[in-house]
Protein backbone atom coordinates (compact mmCIF):
# COMPACT_ATOMS: atom_id res chain seq x y z
CA UNK A 1 0.00 0.00 0.00
CA UNK A 2 1.31 3.62 -0.62
CA UNK A 3 2.11 5.56 2.03
CA UNK A 4 -0.08 8.47 0.99
CA UNK A 5 -2.89 5.54 1.27
CA UNK A 6 -1.49 4.98 4.75
CA UNK A 7 -1.65 8.40 5.88
CA UNK A 8 -5.29 9.21 4.80
CA UNK A 9 -6.11 6.04 6.54
CA UNK A 10 -4.56 7.17 9.62
CA UNK A 11 -5.97 10.68 9.30
CA UNK A 12 -9.34 9.14 8.24
CA UNK A 13 -9.11 7.29 11.85
CA UNK A 14 -8.03 10.17 13.37
CA UNK A 15 -10.78 12.11 12.31
CA UNK A 16 -13.26 9.46 14.17
CA UNK A 17 -11.58 9.68 16.95
CA UNK A 18 -11.59 12.79 17.17
CA UNK A 19 -15.45 13.20 16.67
CA UNK A 20 -15.98 10.49 19.46
CA UNK A 21 -14.13 12.84 21.73
CA UNK A 22 -16.52 15.47 20.98
CA UNK A 23 -19.26 13.81 21.11
CA UNK A 24 -17.96 12.70 24.01
CA UNK A 25 -16.85 16.00 25.55
CA UNK A 26 -20.46 17.87 24.52
CA UNK A 27 -22.48 15.12 26.82
CA UNK A 28 -20.57 15.68 29.73
CA UNK A 29 -20.74 19.35 29.25
CA UNK A 30 -24.39 18.28 28.96
CA UNK A 31 -24.53 16.36 32.04
CA UNK A 32 -22.25 18.41 34.37
CA UNK A 33 -24.85 21.57 33.37
CA UNK A 34 -27.86 19.19 34.39
CA UNK A 35 -26.39 17.86 37.63
CA UNK A 36 -25.01 22.12 38.15
CA UNK A 37 -28.78 22.27 37.55
CA UNK A 38 -30.26 20.02 39.86
CA UNK A 39 -27.61 20.83 42.95
CA UNK A 40 -29.44 24.15 42.66
CA UNK A 41 -32.73 23.02 42.45
CA UNK A 42 -31.71 20.76 45.40
CA UNK A 43 -31.01 24.25 47.68
CA UNK A 44 -34.02 25.95 46.40
CA UNK A 45 -36.03 22.91 47.87
CA UNK A 46 -35.00 23.54 51.36
CA UNK A 47 -34.82 27.32 51.01
CA UNK A 48 -37.57 29.28 51.79
CA UNK A 49 -40.19 30.38 50.39
CA UNK A 50 -41.69 26.77 49.64
CA UNK A 51 -44.00 27.58 47.10
CA UNK A 52 -46.97 25.26 48.48
CA UNK A 53 -49.45 26.96 46.19
CA UNK A 54 -46.99 26.04 42.66
CA UNK A 55 -46.22 22.26 44.03
CA UNK A 56 -50.05 21.62 44.30
CA UNK A 57 -50.72 23.07 41.15
CA UNK A 58 -48.07 20.79 39.63
CA UNK A 59 -49.27 17.67 42.02
CA UNK A 60 -52.61 18.63 40.13
CA UNK A 61 -51.25 18.61 36.76
CA UNK A 62 -48.93 15.55 36.84
CA UNK A 63 -51.48 13.15 39.40
CA UNK A 64 -54.59 13.75 38.63
CA UNK A 65 -54.13 14.70 34.75
CA UNK A 66 -51.89 11.51 34.05
CA UNK A 67 -54.39 9.55 36.10
CA UNK A 68 -56.99 8.45 33.31
CA UNK A 69 -53.31 7.46 30.80
CA UNK A 70 -52.23 5.61 33.97
CA UNK A 71 -55.55 3.94 34.40
CA UNK A 72 -55.72 2.61 30.82
CA UNK A 73 -52.00 1.62 30.68
CA UNK A 74 -52.17 -0.74 34.18
CA UNK A 75 -55.93 -2.74 33.53
CA UNK A 76 -54.50 -3.28 29.79
CA UNK A 77 -50.75 -4.33 31.02
CA UNK A 78 -52.89 -6.43 33.85
CA UNK A 79 -54.81 -8.18 31.67
CA UNK A 80 -52.18 -9.00 28.60
CA UNK A 81 -49.87 -9.96 31.04
CA UNK A 82 -52.68 -12.21 32.71
CA UNK A 83 -53.68 -13.75 29.57
CA UNK A 84 -50.23 -14.20 28.24
CA UNK A 85 -48.20 -15.72 31.45
CA UNK A 86 -52.29 -17.80 32.27
CA UNK A 87 -51.56 -19.57 29.14
CA UNK A 88 -48.06 -20.38 29.43
CA UNK A 89 -48.56 -21.62 33.06
CA UNK A 90 -51.36 -23.66 31.58
CA UNK A 91 -48.89 -25.88 29.63
CA UNK A 92 -47.56 -27.43 32.90
CA UNK A 93 -50.76 -26.63 34.64
CA UNK A 94 -49.95 -24.49 37.33
CA UNK A 95 -52.09 -21.44 36.31
CA UNK A 96 -52.45 -20.50 40.15
CA UNK A 97 -49.47 -19.06 40.08
CA UNK A 98 -50.90 -16.18 37.39
CA UNK A 99 -51.51 -14.13 40.34
CA UNK A 100 -48.53 -14.13 42.36
CA UNK A 101 -46.28 -13.82 38.89
CA UNK A 102 -48.40 -11.04 37.83
CA UNK A 103 -48.23 -9.53 41.10
CA UNK A 104 -44.57 -9.51 41.13
CA UNK A 105 -43.76 -8.58 38.26
CA UNK A 106 -46.35 -5.35 38.42
CA UNK A 107 -45.10 -4.19 41.73
CA UNK A 108 -41.19 -4.66 41.11
CA UNK A 109 -40.94 -3.47 37.63
CA UNK A 110 -43.85 -2.88 35.28
CA UNK A 111 -45.58 -0.65 37.86
CA UNK A 112 -43.31 1.65 38.35
CA UNK A 113 -41.59 1.72 34.67
CA UNK A 114 -44.83 2.04 32.71
CA UNK A 115 -45.96 4.64 35.14
CA UNK A 116 -42.57 6.33 34.83
CA UNK A 117 -42.84 6.39 30.77
CA UNK A 118 -46.50 7.46 30.88
CA UNK A 119 -45.99 10.18 33.20
CA UNK A 120 -42.57 11.15 30.93
CA UNK A 121 -44.72 11.25 27.66
CA UNK A 122 -47.36 13.06 29.58
CA UNK A 123 -46.34 15.60 32.17
CA UNK A 124 -42.43 15.55 31.11
CA UNK A 125 -42.82 16.73 27.61
CA UNK A 126 -45.65 19.65 29.03
CA UNK A 127 -42.82 20.43 31.33
CA UNK A 128 -40.13 21.07 28.85
CA UNK A 129 -42.75 22.76 26.57
CA UNK A 130 -43.73 25.01 29.00
CA UNK A 131 -40.78 25.90 30.58
CA UNK A 132 -38.81 26.36 26.87
CA UNK A 133 -41.78 28.42 25.58
CA UNK A 134 -40.77 30.49 28.58
CA UNK A 135 -37.51 30.86 27.88
CA UNK A 136 -37.77 31.62 24.06
CA UNK A 137 -39.93 34.30 25.49
CA UNK A 138 -38.18 35.88 27.54
CA UNK A 139 -40.71 35.04 30.55
CA UNK A 140 -37.94 33.21 32.18
CA UNK A 141 -35.58 35.85 31.98
CA UNK A 142 -38.27 38.18 33.29
CA UNK A 143 -38.58 36.30 36.60
CA UNK A 144 -34.77 36.93 37.27
CA UNK A 145 -35.25 40.82 36.42
CA UNK A 146 -38.09 40.77 39.30
CA UNK A 147 -36.05 39.17 41.90
CA UNK A 148 -37.38 35.87 41.44
CA UNK A 149 -34.60 33.16 41.00
CA UNK A 150 -36.20 30.98 38.07
CA UNK A 151 -34.81 27.33 39.01
CA UNK A 152 -36.75 28.04 42.61
CA UNK A 153 -39.97 29.29 40.66
CA UNK A 154 -40.23 26.51 38.08
CA UNK A 155 -37.82 23.81 38.26
CA UNK A 156 -38.25 22.82 42.17
CA UNK A 157 -41.93 22.78 42.59
CA UNK A 158 -41.78 20.42 39.56
CA UNK A 159 -39.27 18.25 41.34
CA UNK A 160 -41.04 18.11 44.80
CA UNK A 161 -44.18 17.88 43.08
CA UNK A 162 -43.02 14.68 40.59
CA UNK A 163 -41.44 12.86 43.92
CA UNK A 164 -44.72 13.45 45.83
CA UNK A 165 -47.11 12.37 43.18
CA UNK A 166 -45.40 9.46 41.64
CA UNK A 167 -45.50 6.76 44.28
CA UNK A 168 -49.46 7.43 44.39
CA UNK A 169 -49.48 7.01 40.53
CA UNK A 170 -47.77 3.77 40.94
CA UNK A 171 -49.52 2.40 43.66
CA UNK A 172 -52.93 3.11 41.40
CA UNK A 173 -50.88 1.44 38.51
CA UNK A 174 -50.58 -1.52 40.81
CA UNK A 175 -54.08 -1.94 42.08
CA UNK A 176 -55.74 -1.26 38.59
CA UNK A 177 -53.02 -4.21 36.84
CA UNK A 178 -53.38 -6.48 39.49
CA UNK A 179 -57.20 -5.70 39.26
CA UNK A 180 -57.02 -6.57 35.38
CA UNK A 181 -54.98 -9.41 35.53
CA UNK A 182 -58.21 -10.90 38.52
CA UNK A 183 -60.96 -10.09 35.98
CA UNK A 184 -58.95 -11.57 33.05
CA UNK A 185 -57.48 -14.93 35.27
CA UNK A 186 -60.62 -15.72 37.08
CA UNK A 187 -63.10 -15.28 34.37
CA UNK A 188 -62.00 -15.53 31.10
CA UNK A 189 -58.72 -18.26 31.77
CA UNK A 190 -61.35 -19.53 34.80
CA UNK A 191 -58.35 -19.80 36.99
CA UNK A 192 -60.27 -20.51 40.62
CA UNK A 193 -60.62 -17.03 42.85
CA UNK A 194 -59.22 -17.93 46.01
CA UNK A 195 -55.63 -19.69 44.86
CA UNK A 196 -55.56 -16.56 42.67
CA UNK A 197 -55.33 -14.45 45.53
CA UNK A 198 -53.41 -16.95 47.99
CA UNK A 199 -50.88 -17.23 46.00
CA UNK A 200 -50.45 -13.32 45.81
CA UNK A 201 -50.66 -13.16 49.81
CA UNK A 202 -48.44 -16.22 50.04
CA UNK A 203 -46.08 -15.40 47.40
CA UNK A 204 -45.99 -11.43 47.28
CA UNK A 205 -44.42 -9.26 49.89
CA UNK A 206 -45.24 -6.18 51.20
CA UNK A 207 -41.06 -4.86 50.59
CA UNK A 208 -42.13 -5.85 46.89
CA UNK A 209 -44.92 -2.92 47.02
CA UNK A 210 -42.22 -0.97 48.53
CA UNK A 211 -39.45 -1.70 46.04
CA UNK A 212 -41.66 0.07 43.10
CA UNK A 213 -42.59 3.25 45.32
CA UNK A 214 -38.97 3.32 46.18
CA UNK A 215 -38.00 3.16 42.09
CA UNK A 216 -40.98 5.43 41.38
CA UNK A 217 -39.15 8.19 43.64
CA UNK A 218 -36.01 8.09 41.83
CA UNK A 219 -37.67 8.09 37.96
CA UNK A 220 -39.99 11.19 39.12
CA UNK A 221 -36.80 13.17 40.09
CA UNK A 222 -34.73 11.77 37.23
CA UNK A 223 -38.02 12.64 34.36
CA UNK A 224 -38.74 16.20 35.95
CA UNK A 225 -35.17 16.97 36.55
CA UNK A 226 -34.15 16.54 32.39
CA UNK A 227 -37.57 17.59 31.12
CA UNK A 228 -37.21 21.16 32.99
CA UNK A 229 -33.64 21.06 31.89
CA UNK A 230 -34.79 20.33 28.51
CA UNK A 231 -36.73 23.54 28.54
CA UNK A 232 -34.58 25.94 30.20
CA UNK A 233 -31.86 24.89 27.42
CA UNK A 234 -34.28 26.58 24.36
CA UNK A 235 -32.91 29.22 23.07
CA UNK A 236 -34.35 29.83 19.11
CA UNK A 237 -37.55 29.69 18.96
CA UNK A 238 -40.71 26.84 18.74
CA UNK A 239 -38.06 24.65 16.49
CA UNK A 240 -35.77 24.59 19.06
CA UNK A 241 -38.89 23.81 21.76
CA UNK A 242 -39.71 21.65 19.52
CA UNK A 243 -36.37 19.52 19.61
CA UNK A 244 -35.85 19.62 22.96
CA UNK A 245 -39.40 18.50 24.03
CA UNK A 246 -38.42 15.30 22.04
CA UNK A 247 -35.06 15.25 23.67
CA UNK A 248 -36.57 15.61 26.99
CA UNK A 249 -38.84 12.51 26.45
CA UNK A 250 -36.43 10.21 24.41
CA UNK A 251 -33.81 11.38 27.45
CA UNK A 252 -35.96 10.60 29.93
CA UNK A 253 -37.54 7.14 29.03
CA UNK A 254 -33.91 6.24 28.36
CA UNK A 255 -32.91 6.60 31.33
CA UNK A 256 -35.54 5.81 33.41
CA UNK A 257 -35.05 2.13 31.97
CA UNK A 258 -31.25 1.95 32.81
CA UNK A 259 -31.63 3.24 36.05
CA UNK A 260 -33.97 0.94 36.46
CA UNK A 261 -31.82 -2.10 35.68
CA UNK A 262 -28.75 -0.12 38.23
CA UNK A 263 -31.20 0.22 40.97
CA UNK A 264 -32.64 -3.27 41.20
CA UNK A 265 -28.93 -4.67 40.57
CA UNK A 266 -27.26 -2.98 43.24
CA UNK A 267 -30.40 -2.14 45.85
CA UNK A 268 -32.55 -5.10 45.56
CA UNK B 1 -25.52 56.16 40.41
CA UNK B 2 -24.85 53.56 37.31
CA UNK B 3 -21.42 53.84 35.67
CA UNK B 4 -19.78 51.12 33.44
CA UNK B 5 -16.10 51.25 33.50
CA UNK B 6 -14.52 49.53 30.40
CA UNK B 7 -17.15 46.98 30.02
CA UNK B 8 -15.94 44.44 27.39
CA UNK B 9 -18.16 41.64 26.39
CA UNK B 10 -17.68 38.94 23.90
CA UNK B 11 -19.71 35.73 22.85
CA UNK B 12 -17.00 34.03 21.01
CA UNK B 13 -14.81 35.78 18.67
CA UNK B 14 -17.89 38.22 18.27
CA UNK B 15 -17.00 41.36 20.40
CA UNK B 16 -20.06 43.29 21.56
CA UNK B 17 -19.07 45.88 23.90
CA UNK B 18 -15.20 46.73 23.82
CA UNK B 19 -14.24 48.74 26.38
CA UNK B 20 -17.48 50.57 27.12
CA UNK B 21 -17.49 53.86 29.16
CA UNK B 22 -20.90 55.18 30.83
CA UNK B 23 -22.67 57.18 33.04
CA UNK B 24 -26.21 57.13 33.59
CA UNK B 25 -27.45 59.90 35.48
CA UNK B 26 -29.29 59.52 38.91
CA UNK B 27 -33.35 60.87 38.30
CA UNK B 28 -32.87 61.31 34.64
CA UNK B 29 -33.95 59.38 31.41
CA UNK B 30 -31.05 58.18 29.57
CA UNK B 31 -31.23 56.49 25.97
CA UNK B 32 -28.82 54.19 24.13
CA UNK B 33 -29.32 54.21 20.72
CA UNK B 34 -27.36 52.27 18.24
CA UNK B 35 -27.45 49.94 15.00
CA UNK B 36 -29.01 46.11 15.37
CA UNK B 37 -26.33 44.14 17.00
CA UNK B 38 -24.58 47.04 19.05
CA UNK B 39 -24.82 45.59 22.50
CA UNK B 40 -27.43 48.16 23.40
CA UNK B 41 -29.81 44.78 25.15
CA UNK B 42 -26.67 42.85 26.48
CA UNK B 43 -26.16 46.23 28.02
CA UNK B 44 -29.33 46.23 29.56
CA UNK B 45 -28.47 42.41 30.89
CA UNK B 46 -25.19 43.22 32.42
CA UNK B 47 -26.47 45.73 33.88
CA UNK B 48 -29.28 43.43 35.19
CA UNK B 49 -26.78 40.87 36.44
CA UNK B 50 -28.09 38.33 33.87
CA UNK B 51 -24.63 38.46 31.88
CA UNK B 52 -21.47 38.61 33.36
CA UNK B 53 -19.06 41.23 31.32
CA UNK B 54 -15.49 39.33 30.43
CA UNK B 55 -14.05 42.54 31.82
CA UNK B 56 -14.54 46.13 33.49
CA UNK B 57 -16.76 47.01 36.54
CA UNK B 58 -20.10 48.01 36.57
CA UNK B 59 -21.11 50.45 39.59
CA UNK B 60 -24.81 50.54 40.66
CA UNK B 61 -24.50 52.96 43.71
CA UNK B 62 -20.96 52.65 44.55
CA UNK B 63 -21.25 49.24 44.32
CA UNK B 64 -19.29 47.03 41.57
CA UNK B 65 -22.01 44.38 41.06
CA UNK B 66 -19.67 42.22 38.45
CA UNK B 67 -18.30 41.11 41.93
CA UNK B 68 -21.66 40.07 43.46
CA UNK B 69 -22.89 36.39 43.83
CA UNK B 70 -26.02 35.20 42.60
CA UNK B 71 -28.08 35.17 45.88
CA UNK B 72 -26.39 38.98 45.99
CA UNK B 73 -27.36 39.90 42.64
CA UNK B 74 -31.08 38.58 43.20
CA UNK B 75 -31.17 41.64 45.82
CA UNK B 76 -29.59 44.10 43.53
CA UNK B 77 -32.66 43.65 41.37
CA UNK B 78 -35.18 44.79 43.68
CA UNK B 79 -33.15 48.39 42.86
CA UNK B 80 -34.54 47.69 38.71
CA UNK B 81 -38.09 47.62 36.74
CA UNK B 82 -37.72 46.33 33.29
CA UNK B 83 -40.18 46.52 30.45
CA UNK B 84 -39.33 43.89 28.13
CA UNK B 85 -39.24 44.18 24.15
CA UNK B 86 -42.11 41.91 23.74
CA UNK B 87 -43.18 42.47 27.58
CA UNK B 88 -42.62 39.27 28.55
CA UNK B 89 -46.02 38.77 30.06
CA UNK B 90 -46.67 35.21 32.22
CA UNK B 91 -48.41 33.92 29.14
CA UNK B 92 -50.47 31.51 31.73
CA UNK B 93 -51.52 34.76 34.10
CA UNK B 94 -53.68 37.21 33.74
CA UNK B 95 -53.24 41.13 33.64
CA UNK B 96 -53.76 41.19 37.79
CA UNK B 97 -51.83 37.83 38.47
CA UNK B 98 -48.75 39.54 36.18
CA UNK B 99 -48.45 42.88 37.60
CA UNK B 100 -49.75 41.67 41.11
CA UNK B 101 -46.63 38.83 40.81
CA UNK B 102 -43.66 41.15 42.20
CA UNK B 103 -45.80 42.21 45.27
CA UNK B 104 -47.09 38.65 46.12
CA UNK B 105 -43.16 37.30 45.59
CA UNK B 106 -41.28 40.46 47.49
CA UNK B 107 -43.89 41.93 50.03
CA UNK B 108 -46.03 40.77 52.58
CA UNK B 109 -49.07 42.66 52.04
CA UNK B 110 -52.45 41.85 52.03
CA UNK B 111 -54.56 40.62 49.07
CA UNK B 112 -57.03 43.78 49.27
CA UNK B 113 -53.60 46.24 49.46
CA UNK B 114 -51.93 44.02 46.39
CA UNK B 115 -55.53 44.70 44.46
CA UNK B 116 -55.78 48.81 45.42
CA UNK B 117 -51.81 48.78 44.66
CA UNK B 118 -52.08 46.69 41.21
CA UNK B 119 -55.35 48.92 40.68
CA UNK B 120 -53.65 52.24 40.80
CA UNK B 121 -50.83 51.16 39.05
CA UNK B 122 -52.69 50.29 35.83
CA UNK B 123 -54.82 53.27 36.12
CA UNK B 124 -51.64 54.93 35.76
CA UNK B 125 -51.08 53.15 32.33
CA UNK B 126 -53.97 53.94 31.36
CA UNK B 127 -55.71 50.30 31.84
CA UNK B 128 -59.10 49.93 33.17
CA UNK B 129 -61.34 46.71 33.34
CA UNK B 130 -58.40 44.42 32.36
CA UNK B 131 -58.26 42.12 35.08
CA UNK B 132 -59.08 39.04 33.88
CA UNK B 133 -57.95 38.97 30.82
CA UNK B 134 -54.74 36.67 29.25
CA UNK B 135 -52.17 38.42 27.60
CA UNK B 136 -52.62 36.92 24.09
CA UNK B 137 -56.10 39.06 24.33
CA UNK B 138 -54.29 42.37 24.80
CA UNK B 139 -53.11 44.61 21.82
CA UNK B 140 -49.61 45.25 21.57
CA UNK B 141 -49.89 48.33 23.04
CA UNK B 142 -52.30 46.91 25.70
CA UNK B 143 -48.97 44.73 26.63
CA UNK B 144 -46.62 46.76 26.62
CA UNK B 145 -48.63 48.67 29.61
CA UNK B 146 -49.47 45.67 31.78
CA UNK B 147 -45.18 45.26 31.30
CA UNK B 148 -45.02 48.84 32.55
CA UNK B 149 -47.16 48.55 35.35
CA UNK B 150 -45.43 45.01 36.52
CA UNK B 151 -42.00 46.80 35.81
CA UNK B 152 -42.71 49.94 38.59
CA UNK B 153 -45.15 48.27 40.81
CA UNK B 154 -42.57 47.97 43.61
CA UNK B 155 -41.59 51.62 42.91
CA UNK B 156 -37.67 50.60 42.08
CA UNK B 157 -35.27 53.87 42.00
CA UNK B 158 -33.95 52.39 37.93
CA UNK B 159 -36.84 51.57 35.23
CA UNK B 160 -35.18 49.79 32.43
CA UNK B 161 -37.29 49.72 29.05
CA UNK B 162 -35.92 47.45 26.27
CA UNK B 163 -36.75 48.89 23.01
CA UNK B 164 -40.39 50.04 24.14
CA UNK B 165 -41.85 50.92 21.08
CA UNK B 166 -40.36 48.13 18.61
CA UNK B 167 -43.60 46.78 16.64
CA UNK B 168 -46.10 49.46 17.49
CA UNK B 169 -48.11 52.22 15.92
CA UNK B 170 -47.10 55.15 15.06
CA UNK B 171 -50.04 56.33 17.05
CA UNK B 172 -49.75 53.56 19.75
CA UNK B 173 -45.48 54.75 20.10
CA UNK B 174 -46.36 58.20 20.95
CA UNK B 175 -48.50 57.54 23.65
CA UNK B 176 -46.23 54.76 25.39
CA UNK B 177 -43.27 58.35 24.81
CA UNK B 178 -46.41 59.95 27.16
CA UNK B 179 -46.62 57.15 29.31
CA UNK B 180 -42.89 57.05 30.23
CA UNK B 181 -42.80 60.67 30.06
CA UNK B 182 -45.80 61.00 32.52
CA UNK B 183 -44.39 57.87 34.59
CA UNK B 184 -40.91 59.83 34.61
CA UNK B 185 -42.51 62.81 35.71
CA UNK B 186 -44.27 61.42 38.58
CA UNK B 187 -41.43 59.65 40.28
CA UNK B 188 -38.18 61.25 39.02
CA UNK B 189 -36.45 57.93 39.54
CA UNK B 190 -33.68 57.06 36.68
CA UNK B 191 -34.37 55.02 33.67
CA UNK B 192 -32.65 53.98 30.97
CA UNK B 193 -33.86 52.96 27.99
CA UNK B 194 -32.67 51.44 24.54
CA UNK B 195 -33.83 52.13 21.60
CA UNK B 196 -34.16 52.21 17.65
CA UNK B 197 -36.57 54.93 17.85
CA UNK B 198 -34.70 58.11 17.61
CA UNK B 199 -38.13 60.74 17.56
CA UNK B 200 -38.91 58.49 20.63
CA UNK B 201 -35.52 58.88 22.02
CA UNK B 202 -35.45 62.96 21.64
CA UNK B 203 -38.72 63.37 22.94
CA UNK B 204 -38.46 61.63 26.55
CA UNK B 205 -34.40 61.94 27.26
CA UNK B 206 -32.22 63.58 28.95
CA UNK B 207 -29.49 61.94 27.57
CA UNK B 208 -29.02 60.36 24.40
CA UNK B 209 -25.66 57.64 24.37
CA UNK B 210 -24.89 56.66 20.52
CA UNK B 211 -23.35 53.31 21.21
CA UNK B 212 -21.10 51.93 17.85
CA UNK B 213 -18.79 49.14 17.71
CA UNK B 214 -18.86 48.28 21.41
CA UNK B 215 -18.30 51.34 22.40
CA UNK B 216 -19.92 55.02 23.39
CA UNK B 217 -19.39 56.84 20.73
CA UNK B 218 -21.42 60.37 21.69
CA UNK B 219 -23.06 61.42 24.94
CA UNK B 220 -25.38 64.04 24.50
CA UNK B 221 -28.26 65.72 25.31
CA UNK B 222 -30.88 65.52 22.33
CA UNK B 223 -30.31 69.36 21.58
CA UNK B 224 -26.40 68.67 21.15
CA UNK B 225 -26.89 65.39 19.63
CA UNK B 226 -27.28 67.06 15.87
CA UNK B 227 -23.57 68.78 16.84
CA UNK B 228 -21.85 65.78 16.87
CA UNK B 229 -18.53 65.43 14.71
CA UNK B 230 -18.65 61.39 15.20
CA UNK B 231 -19.46 60.15 11.61
CA UNK B 232 -21.65 57.26 12.18
CA UNK B 233 -23.61 59.51 14.29
CA UNK B 234 -24.24 61.91 11.35
CA UNK B 235 -24.80 58.67 9.04
CA UNK B 236 -27.01 57.48 11.78
CA UNK B 237 -28.97 61.13 11.86
CA UNK B 238 -29.34 61.68 8.64
CA UNK B 239 -30.69 57.99 7.98
CA UNK B 240 -33.49 58.68 10.38
CA UNK B 241 -34.15 62.18 8.73
CA UNK B 242 -33.96 60.44 5.26
CA UNK B 243 -36.39 57.83 6.37
CA UNK B 244 -38.38 60.71 7.94
CA UNK B 245 -38.96 62.71 4.62
CA UNK B 246 -39.92 59.49 3.22
CA UNK B 247 -42.42 59.08 4.95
Amino acid sequence: MPMNAIYEQIAVFGRIVLSLFHVLELALEELGQMLSMFWESLRQIIKPPIRWRLIVDQMQFIGVGSLFIVVLTAVFTGMVFALQSGRAFAIFRAETLTGSVVTLTLTRELAPVLTALMVTARAGSAMAAQIGTMQVTQQVEALSAMAVNPVGYLIAPRIIASVLIMPFLTSIFNFVGILGSYVVSTKLLNIDEAMFLENIRYYVDVADFVQGLFKSIFFAAILSLISCYQGMQARSGASDVGRRVTMAVVISSVAILVIDYFLTALLF
Amino acid sequence: MIEFKNVSKAFGSQVVLDRMNLVVETGKITAIMGPSGAGKSVTLKLLMGLLKPDEGQIMVDGIDITTLKDDELLKLRHKFGMLFQDAALFDYMNVFENVSFPLYEHTKLSDAEIEKKVAERLHEVGLENVNQKLPNELSGGMRKRVGLARAIILEPPVVLFDEPTTGLDPIITYQIGELILQTHAKRNNTFLMISHDLALSYRVAHKIAMLYKGQIVEFASPADLKYSKHPFVKDYLQAQLNLEGAK
